[in-house]
């Protein structure tokens, strides 16, 4: 048995086949490619009836929409079809979404080309909710080690909106300002603008928001923003170094409580960053400010402390003070040796034991390191000195050295400039500030004298060759290239790694073959459990700041879940991968823009200190070169919709869904265009119908065979008052519809007024009516307070189970949660698909009605809001008492005349198992009884509830009306040219002048489809006749156009009874009835006088009278 | 008059649908207007009119679906029927024919609901009708 009907497409011909197939039995899933279904295909259906439609689709229980989802793959043959559908995340929860367009309005992505947001909202469109267009995540912030959210902030900074997007960059990481100038920008090397002319800066753009911050008068107290989960805990943490890696860790642990201490043998803050960086790149104010956020967050930093078996500490003295977990952030400061003669002698130095001195001599008291300096540069300014290396140090190093005034400074590297390490815009400066850089040129052997001081460097020319095992081209010397360079000072800038001097011999932490601490990749834990490590400490090839505090955040989020889980095995985590956004382009979208050069200090300026270079962009550069970025998302992950939507719809990690399904049959209402693309994927049969045709799409329904049923059908329990309950029992509920309807309606003060009324024995206020929660939480009271009857004050307007012109998604989504679609009998064997307790709702709109029309006088608008409650509530308290009515309903259907669609229609519905008979002609009247037609012709009697007229022309068609009209059956039928149905439900008409095939399939799946749908749903509308009042006037079978009113002719009981199937629920009967005897159209006579009579006497109270 | 009420009828299709649409594009109007949804203009009987005006309604005004549209064909007729025969009796009690109304009102147009409101509200208070009513209107109204 398969799962239904699958129909692509939801178009109006589309629809139609849905709901004759719903309401013949059929599960239906219908599916769309696109985020909605819209009126796309030219339907001549005005707008608002097309959406009524698709909302009458939307809430039939046997109906499931797919929207925003591919058809990937058929198998099997027809009857028995496996299809595989792939749904794309829509990033929104269509259980949530009120469609407010609250996210709209704070959305600063306009995406090109589409004249609307990357979050958006379709007039007229089903489901109504918000999508977001969101094709990956984009390629910068898929390329930041520190996951931050980079298209993101560029986003918000185009946008003018500076302190969100600092916040946002605070989400993830604790350095804004000190990445916005030294981050080696692994998000600027993914740019697709590359493609165009050059990436964004986007680390300049990181810059100018941190000084935008660190300028305004209040400064920030939170290193992130992301907020302390946790009150105080009882562990500490103990993080050894307080480079990047260490920080951020340390940062992150304190805002989950603990209680951390930060070791650090240096005198200074900062790490590398500190020493490494000079001053001209990184100000140490910068440094300074950022760290003090951190250290107020709690981190107690203890300067001039070394751990090991040498220092102060040693790793185990750590624990035995009970520090749970120790995070090894030590950096990667000590140098490699270049392993050739000479290296041993005076005015020989590291690279970063210079850079050190330089630092350390600037920020301390302490004279040691000027000293040090002092006797390096033995001939003062006129030190020759030469720095091997191609990396960001060895042009630290020399841009130094100039600024510590030596003229004479050259690099010497031993492959080619493309090769160097360092980023091409340092290379560039350096070079500016005079510094000579010999490429292909390694150093031999270095030269002293007797006194063992440098005097200079034998050197070699080297080539090219084939790639070495890091993918870059092995230098090969030139014979007999050697050539001499005469130099005070040679420094060695060719690599770091760590000192691992703080582990004792037999600390078990294992080192790598890159001599590196060995970790786990996901949680950076070593072999040791509760010692953790991250940043250059462990790595060789991603020896940056942003590796660094990316790591450091992600190792302290392990040290938490490990000191959380009781020292549990650690299960490294995988977190879900979204694919990079490919977002295709439009050629006006490439049009090559210049990035905006950020102005610098000039060279003379530059020369005499160590003041910063870089100056910053101004706000209007910042926002030009932000509206450079192509939104590749187009969604940019700013948050921002999150932040602003109430009802908390929004799942920005969502992941794309596979699912199979089993069908029978498939059919297409799509693009007559795009056929083909389905047709390709199977060699099953696929019907195809024109979408704006809903006769096609009737049609063909009747291709699918449907199981024939007998139900009983249980009318009016919505009317119950169960006689055990003789009191009233009235729960009303307002909702606030996320802000209290816009600030219009102070739903406390609403509730207090409505707690007065004596049947009124139970209020709340629910934040959304139309969210799951909401109904539950009814449903919940009902059966705790005993409430036989509930007033719901929100935007859905009617308590019916119709779908009418008004109706939204959300309304439709409310009613579905409370089980308003489903049938009594269905909801008692799902009880979670609804109320099944006998309990009558009413609703009523106090935000359309009420707040969104009278919002500039909210107290007026409060009152009436009390007036449309109260109306509900003496409503609701006038219903009839009345009991359960249930009826055996076959299915039969009767085909009269001799028309060829008659032939159709009969072999549709035998293969249904409809009882049909086929009259070819109609000799005698024909009467109604109980629910069903019949005729006594040639001595048989003939029955069927539903009948279908098939002429074979117009003479025909007038004959056969006559005799259906001769019969006791009032008023008389008509049929309507051109249509398939007649003035009378149950009805149906071929006309001879169609297609018999075409009309012969659809007029059969209509047919069968009323035969259903009268056994589907209560109606709410439908006329109840009280038995004990009614007189047998004849006034509403006179005046029913319909025909619905029937005799019902007992011995004790004489009565009228009005056919549910037939009642369209108008209520004109019950305006003509001369005995008030008629509940329709949703309200009787006595509930309309008792709302009356109550709103305005509260009218007249609330003016004191 | 300033506080009494107006009672707006709808029917629940095209009349309710274009009060619905003033709500959603946010167009006021007075806000002594109560609506009060039938499923037909055709449910409207003589006798709920009437009771509107003796519990002390200032108005009754009936919104229908517009000519050839009505849902259930012939509804509006009855209601037409209906606002003939109102009409007489509320002269013989005494009322100013301004105080009841029956219009047509098309789904989705948000401003003319407004617009017949208003039309309707300055018809009733302009040219104070209330003074051209005879004594025998006070005795419906003692409710």
């Amino acid at each position: 048995m398969t799962q239904g009907v699958l129909i692509i497409g939801g178009s109006e011909a589309g629809i139609q086949s849905a709901l004759d197939l719903a309401d013949a039995g059929v599960d239906v899933h219908m599916l769309e490619p696109r985020p909605f279904l819209c009126n796309i295909h030219h339907s001549t259906l005005p707008v608002h009836l097309y959406r009524t439609r698709m909302l009458e689709a939307a809430r039939h229980p046997r109906i499931t929409f797919w929207t925003h989802t591919d058809l990937d793959k058929i198998e099997g043959q027809s009857g028995n079809y496996k299809v595989k559908l792939r749904q794309n995340p829509r990033y929104v929860d269509l259980s949530k979404c009120t469609a407010c367009g609250d996210c709209i309005l704070v959305c600063p992505v306009s995406v090109p080309g589409t004249g609307r947001k990357a979050i958006y909202l379709k007039d007229n469109c089903e489901p109504g909710c918000a999508v977001i267009d969101k094709s990956g995540i984009a390629p910068c912030s898929h390329a930041c080690p520190g996951g931050i959210h980079v298209q993101g902030y560029v986003a918000l900074i185009a946008d003018g909106r500076f302190q969100e997007a600092i916040d946002l960059i605070r989400d993830a990481i604790p350095f804004p300002g000190i990445c916005g100038r030294i981050c080696t920008h692994p998000c600027e090397i993914d740019c697709r603008r590359n493609e165009v002319d050059s990436p964004v800066s986007i680390r300049l753009l990181k810059r100018f928001v941190s000084d935008w911050e660190q300028r305004l008068p209040q400064k920030p107290t939170a290193s992130t923003s992301m907020k302390p989960k946790r009150k105080a805990v009882a562990q500490k943490v103990a993080v050894i170094g307080a480079g990047p890696a260490g920080m951020t860790a340390a940062c992150f642990l304190a805002g989950q409580g603990y209680s951390v201490t930060v070791f650090e043998k240096l005198p200074v803050i900062g790490g590398m960053l500190a020493v490494g960086i000079p001053a001209y790149r990184l100000p140490r104010d910068v440094i300074g400010q950022e760290y003090e956020i951190i250290r107020k967050q709690g981190v107690d930093i203890r300067l001039n402390t070394r751990i090991g078996p040498q220092g102060d500490y040693s790793l185990e003295d750590l624990f035995a003070d009970g520090f749970g977990a120790v995070c090894l952030t030590v950096g990667a400061h000590k140098s490699l040796s270049l392993g050739i003669p000479g290296e041993e002698l005076q005015g020989v130095v590291q690279g970063i034991d210079l850079l050190k001195m330089v630092s350390l001599s600037q920020q301390t008291n302490d004279p040691v390191w000027q000293k040090s300096l002092e006797s390096l540069l033995s001939l003062g300014p006129e030190t020759r000195a030469a720095v091997l290396g191609g990396g960001n140090t060895a042009l630290d190093v020399s841009r130094t050295l100039t600024r510590l005034g030596l003229s004479e400074v050259q690099i010497l590297y031993r492959r080619t400039r493309d090769e160097m390490p360092a980023q091409a815009e340092e290379i560039e400066e350096t070079e500016k500030e005079g510094v000579r850089i010999q490429l292909l040129t390694a150093p031999k052997t270095i030269k002293g004298n007797q006194a063992g001081q440098v005097t200079g460097l034998e050197c070699l020319r080297m080539n090219l060759g084939s790639p070495d095992q890091s993918g870059r081209r092995r230098p090969i010397v030139v014979p007999g290239s050697e050539f001499h360079l005469d130099l005070d000072l040679i420094v060695l800038a060719i690599g770091q790694e760590p000192d691992f001097g703080f582990m004792s011999p037999d600390s078990e932490i294992a080192i790598d073959k890159d001599w590196r601490i060995q970790v786990d990749k996901h949680s950076f834990m070593t072999d040791r459990p509760s010692i953790f490590a991250a940043g250059d400490a462990v790595t060789r090839k991603h020896m940056s700041a942003i590796e660094a505090i990316g790591m450091g955040k992600k190792m302290a989020q392990a040290v938490d879940h490990y000191l959380q889980e009781e020292k549990a095995c650690l299960e490294p985590q995988k977190p879900y991968r979204m694919p990079v956004a490919k977002r295709e382009m439009a050629p006006h979208e490439l049009i090559p823009s210049a990035s905006i050069q950020v102005p610098v200090l000039n060279l003379k300026n530059r020369l005499q200190g160590f003041d910063e270079v870089e100056l910053g962009y101004s706000q209007k550069e910042a926002i030009e070169e932000a509206g450079r970025c192509l939104k590749c998302g187009p969604c940019s992950e700013c948050m921002a919709c999150v932040q602003a939507c109430k009802p908390g719809a929004l799942i920005h990690d969502q992941a794309e869904r596979v699912l199979h399904l089993n069908v029978d049959t498939l059919i297409y209402a799509d693009d007559p265009d795009k056929a083909f693309q389905y047709r390709e994927k199977t060699e099953g049969h696929i019907i195809e119908i024109a979408p704006d045709d809903p006769v096609q799409g009737s049609a063909a329904a009747a291709w699918v065979k449907t199981r024939p049923k007998t139900e009983t059908i249980v009318y009016g329990t919505q009317n119950i008052v169960p006689g055990a309950q003789p009191d009233i029992r009235i729960g009303v509920y307002i909702c606030r519809c996320g802000d209290d309807m816009g600030g219009v309606i102070q739903t406390e003060t609403l509730q207090k007024r409505i707690q007065g009324y004596d049947p009124v024995v139970f209020t709340d206020i629910l934040p959304f009516a139309c969210r799951r929660d909401a109904s539950t939480k009814i449903k919940q009271d009902i059966s705790d307070q005993r409430l036989n009857r509930v007033v719901l004050a929100a935007c859905s307007c009617c308590s019916s189970e119709q779908v009418c012109f008004s109706c939204t998604f959300q309304r439709v989504r409310c009613k579905k949660n409370l089980g308003i679609f489903q049938s009594r009998q269905e909801i008692i064997s799902h009880p979670e698909h609804g109320i099944s307790l006998p309990v009558n709702i009413e609703f009523i709109n106090i935000r359309e009605q009420c707040a969104w029309v009278h919002k500039d006088n909210p107290g007026l608008a409060m009152d009436k809001a009390h007036i449309l409650i109260q109306g509900a509530v003496s409503k609701i308290s006038a219903t009839m008492v009345t009991s359960l009515e249930s009826f055996s309903r076959e299915r039969s259907v009767m085909i009269l005349g001799q028309g060829q669609a008659s032939k159709v229609c009969l072999e549709v519905l035998q293969n249904s198992g409809v009882n049909t008979v086929h009259l070819g002609k109609v000799l005698a009247p024909m009467h109604y009884l109980d629910g069903c037609y019949f005729l006594v012709q040639n001595g048989h009697t003939l029955k069927s509830r539903s009948i279908i007229i098939t002429p074979a022309d117009e003479s025909e068609a007038d004959q056969i009306m006559d005799r259906l009209n001769a019969g006791n059956s009032r008023p008389a039928v008509a049929y309507r040219p051109g249509q398939t149905g007649t003035t009378r439900p149950g009805l149906f008409f071929c006309d001879p002048q169609h297609d018999p095939e075409l009309v012969g399939r659809a007029v059969a799946a209509r047919s069968r489809g009323w035969l259903g749908q009268t056994q589907g749903f209560l109606k709410k509308n439908s006329g109840k006749v009280d038995p004990h009042r009614c007189r047998m006037c004849y006034s509403c079978m006179d005046i029913c156009e319909a025909g619905a009113p029937q005799v019902i002719n007992q011995v004790e009981d004489r009565h009228i009874w009005i056919d549910p199937a037939i009642c369209t629920g108008c209520g004109v009967c019950a305006a003509n009835c001369p005995s008030n005897a008629i509940r329709a159209g949703d309200i009787s006579d006595r509930q309309l006088e008792v709302m009356i009579e109550d709103m305005l006497s509260l009218g007249r109270a609330d003016r004191g009278e | 008059m300033e506080n009494k009420k107006l009672i707006v009828f709808t029917c629940n299709w095209n009349a309710y649908h274009g009060m619905e649409t003033a709500g959603v594009e946010g167009i006021s109007y007075d806000s002594r207007v109560i609506p009060i949804r039938l499923t037909c203009m055709g449910r409207i009987s003589i006798g709920i009119i009437l009771k509107a005006f003796e519990q002390g309604a200032m108005g009754v005004l009936m919104l229908g679906c517009p000519k050839d549209e009505c849902q259930y064909d012939t509804g509006m007729h009855r209601a037409e029927e209906v606002m003939g025969k109102t009409k007489k009796i509320l002269g013989l009690l005494g009322y100013s024919e301004d105080r009841i109304g029956l219009d047509c009102l098309e789904a989705g147009k948000g401003k003319a609901f407004a617009d017949r409101v208003g039309e309707f509200m300055t018809r009733l208070t302009a040219g104070h009708p209330a003074s051209r009513e005879t004594t025998k209107a006070t005795f419906a109204r003692s409710g």
